[in-house]
């Protein structure tokens, strides 16, 4: 080692300058500083996460806080605006915080859930980068260089990442490094800066206050102590006393921050399916606060599927009662689907059909299989051929009617190559393509059933005779299912002009049947 | 009048009974030259609601609309444009094979069946808003002014070729329908009875047979 022995600063411009002499050689650092970065991350910081956890309260303005602690060492971790402005704070005992604001809703923290909510914001966070991370409850981690160009530079990507966020329910605190460190600690700073080169990191660090890093207590206090106060006091000390006294785990996380060494972080692999849950800070028994927390789900969802690039053709919501079992509903969609607001849509449609059962505590969401979405390119130089299958906007229009109606009440048409005439078509899927057969002449209405007539002498009668226009027209086919007919169908006019397709049977009592109309 | 911005006077609730009044707004050929003279156009008001009153259901109301459907088909589509050809409780099974044979894209012919009479109104109503819907079709007993007021609003705004069917006894109903159309036959013609026609005139026309 050439410096053994040798105290030298962390940072290059912190060397006391030498008086003549030879000028001081610039320490060697752990590894050599890169202008470019290789890296760009984006931290996710998310601050009300206790908190927001939750779905929000039913009632607007209603306070609500999440607590820590346990028996009377319970205090106050986080809570929303409302309670605030009564003057609620966090570290307050429970007791203050009860008599400043009465109807204070609190639920006790729930780490299961902070950890679920991180994961499927990360889940959602691969629709803008590959490479997501995250190693603690309260951030979210995003290398960005490489996905730069294809949302429009650095300051769209941020916008939509925030706005998503938002979107989502959960505040965060944006922040931009070229290392994962120095983006978090910046975030954890609150400061919403961002950094695209190494060489401006020491000094942009510098200002941040040690509560930044995250460092133990014990630890911050001890350097406290020393006088050191913000990130720049730190960088002045020698760094092997530095990693002496305070531990060497601490001297690299510095030198991760500034670039100066290795800082691997593993891909996030996200799961084949999605399900998310949300709890209610109390119970409710009106539709309006679980759309509403429904919708943060549906758009985790939807975040989740584009970054998957996948669809689902099946939904499945759960919604979990105080007492009871719980209800569950299924929706089936036309076609593959990721679009937020189609999901919440059908989703609406459906919970709005159903009436609760009981107070609701809280929601549930999950898909099935995911099917790809990866459409084939489309060929330049040929002419581009009808699409098949029905274009996505047209899908939502069936999903909405089923959702309400029944998925049976919704159809197409579809033609089959067969005699008889009631089954010569059948109900398809919307959209579903039949290939053309040439029929003869037949009439646009199809009775349910076919209706006996009355006859007189032989012919048919309906309120008066019937004369015949043209027929017949022999069918007789089917004895191998054991529904064969033997008709004879006949166009026939009524008194009053309506036209009529009947048939004979060939068979038993030879009756007259009246099967369609044609006008 | 000229001093009037000619974009208000294409506005569709203000029409002119003067020469000048060809008005601007999309129509559908009938194909049935008798009635399309006497529409102002020359056919259906597109992008509005049509209301054909007939004494029953299940009769020659579908010799009277599938020319209609049959054009829209045959008009390419664009993948973002209106799609369905949308059918709300028809009274009885509307015959795929005939429907084919008269030139409909079975593939996009969505059938709706409601068990209650105002399902049948919403689902008209969410097709006719949705903008996927090309035209909708809405037989109906129970409709009165104020849902076709909805639906009136809501062909104009999908945009799409609205047309409901409703019985022959309400014809002393006021409604708001662009075209009110009343279908009379007896053994040896048929009658289009133009009730209401906006921007038009009201008329009787003899047809001896429909298509």
């Amino acid at each position: 080692m050439a410096y053994r022995g040798r105290s030298l600063p962390l940072f290059d411009d912190a060397l006391p300058a030498q008086a003549g002499g030879e000028p001081p050689k610039p320490p060697r650092v752990a590894m050599p500083v890169a202008t470019q970065p290789q890296t760009l991350w984006l931290c996710l910081y998310l601050f009300q996460l206790p908190l927001e956890v939750f779905a929000q309260p039913a009632k607007p303005g209603q306070a609500f806080a999440v607590s820590e602690g346990e028996g009377s060492q319970q205090r106050v971790l986080v809570c929303n605006s409302a309670a605030a402005a009564r003057g609620v704070r966090s570290g307050q005992s429970l007791n203050s915080a009860l008599a400043l604001a009465p109807g204070l809703l609190i639920r006790p923290r729930n780490a299961g859930l902070e950890r679920a909510a991180r994961h499927r914001l990360m889940n959602w966070a691969g629709q803008f980068t590959p490479h997501v991370h995250s190693d603690s409850d309260d951030h979210v981690l995003l290398e960005i260089l490489g996905s730069l160009r294809l949302f429009g530079g650095l300051s769209a990507l941020g916008s939509q990442v925030r706005d998503g966020c938002t979107s989502l329910g959960y505040s965060a605190c944006l922040a931009v490094a070229p290392t994962p460190r120095a983006a978090l600690w910046f975030a954890r700073a609150g400061q919403a800066v961002s950094v695209s080169d190494n060489a401006s990191l020491p000094a942009r660090l510098g200002v941040l206050p040690l509560a930044a890093t995250g460092w133990p207590d014990k630890l911050r206090r001890s350097l406290r102590d020393m006088g050191v106060r913000q990130l720049r006091d730190c960088l002045r000390l020698p760094r092997d006393g530095f990693g002496r006294r305070m531990g060497p785990v601490y001297l690299q996380e510095l030198d991760q921050a500034l670039a100066r060494a290795a800082d691997p972080r593993p891909r996030w692999q996200p799961p084949e399916h999605y399900r998310g849950r949300l709890e209610l800070p109390a119970a409710v028994d009106r539709h309006g606060p679980l759309l509403h927390a429904l919708a943060r789900l549906v758009r985790e969802l939807a975040g989740f599927l584009r970054a998957r690039q996948a669809g689902i053709r099946q939904l499945h919501l759960q919604l979990e009662h105080e007492q009871g079992s719980d209800s569950r509903l299924t929706v089936h969609l036309l076609q593959e689907e990721r679009d937020s607001r189609h999901l919440l849509g059908v989703l609406t449609e459906c919970l709005e059909r159903e009436t609760l059962a009981a107070p609701v505590i809280a929601v549930q969401l999950w898909s099935d299989r995911l099917r790809s979405l990866i459409r084939a390119p489309e060929n330049l130089f040929q002419q581009r051929e009808r699409q098949s299958g029905t274009p996505a906007t047209a899908s939502m229009l069936v999903d909405r009617l089923r959702s309400r109606l029944g998925t049976e009440a919704v159809y197409g048409l579809c033609l089959v190559p067969e005699h008889r005439p009631e089954s010569a078509w059948r109900v398809s899927e919307p959209g579903c393509d039949s290939e053309l057969s040439s029929h003869k002449s037949r009439p646009f209405w199809l009775l349910d059933e076919p209706r006996r007539l009355a006859s007189h002498a032989g012919r048919p009668r309906l309120d008066g005779p019937l004369y015949p226009e043209s027929g017949p027209e022999r069918i007789e086919t089917g004895w191998w299912d054991g529904r064969d007919v033997a008709r004879d169908y006949y166009r026939m006019r009524t008194a009053n002009g309506v036209c009529l397709w009947v048939f004979r049977e060939r068979r038993g009592a030879r009756d007259w049947y009246l099967h369609g109309i044609f006008a | 009048m000229s001093s009037l911005p000619e974009n208000l006077l294409a506005h569709p609730r203000i029409f002119r009974l003067d020469a000048t009044a060809a008005t601007a707004a999309p129509v559908l050929a009938t194909g049935y030259p008798e009635l399309d003279a006497c529409l102002p156009g020359g056919g259906w008001p597109d992008r509005a609601l049509n209301e054909i009153l007939v004494t029953c259901f299940g009769g020659a109301e579908l010799q009277l609309v599938t020319p209609v459907l049959r054009h829209l088909c045959r008009v390419d589509t664009r993948e973002d444009e209106a799609y369905w050809l949308t059918w709300i409780s028809p009274p009885h099974i509307p015959y795929a094979p005939a429907l084919a044979t008269a030139g409909l894209d079975l593939s996009r012919v969505l059938m709706v069946r409601t068990r209650r009479s105002h399902d049948a109104l919403w689902a008209a109503e969410q097709a006719m808003r949705s903008g996927t819907c090309r035209a909708v079709l809405l037989w109906s007993e129970q409709a009165d002014a104020r849902h076709l007021r909805r639906l009136q609003l809501a062909a104009e705004e999908g945009p799409c070729w609205g047309v409901v069917f409703r019985p022959d006894r309400v014809r002393r109903e006021a409604s708001p329908a662009a075209v009110r159309l009343r279908l009379v036959s007896d053994e040896d013609a048929t009658y289009f009875d133009l009730l209401k026609v906006r921007g038009g005139r009201p008329t009787r026309i003899t047809r001896a047979h429909l298509c």
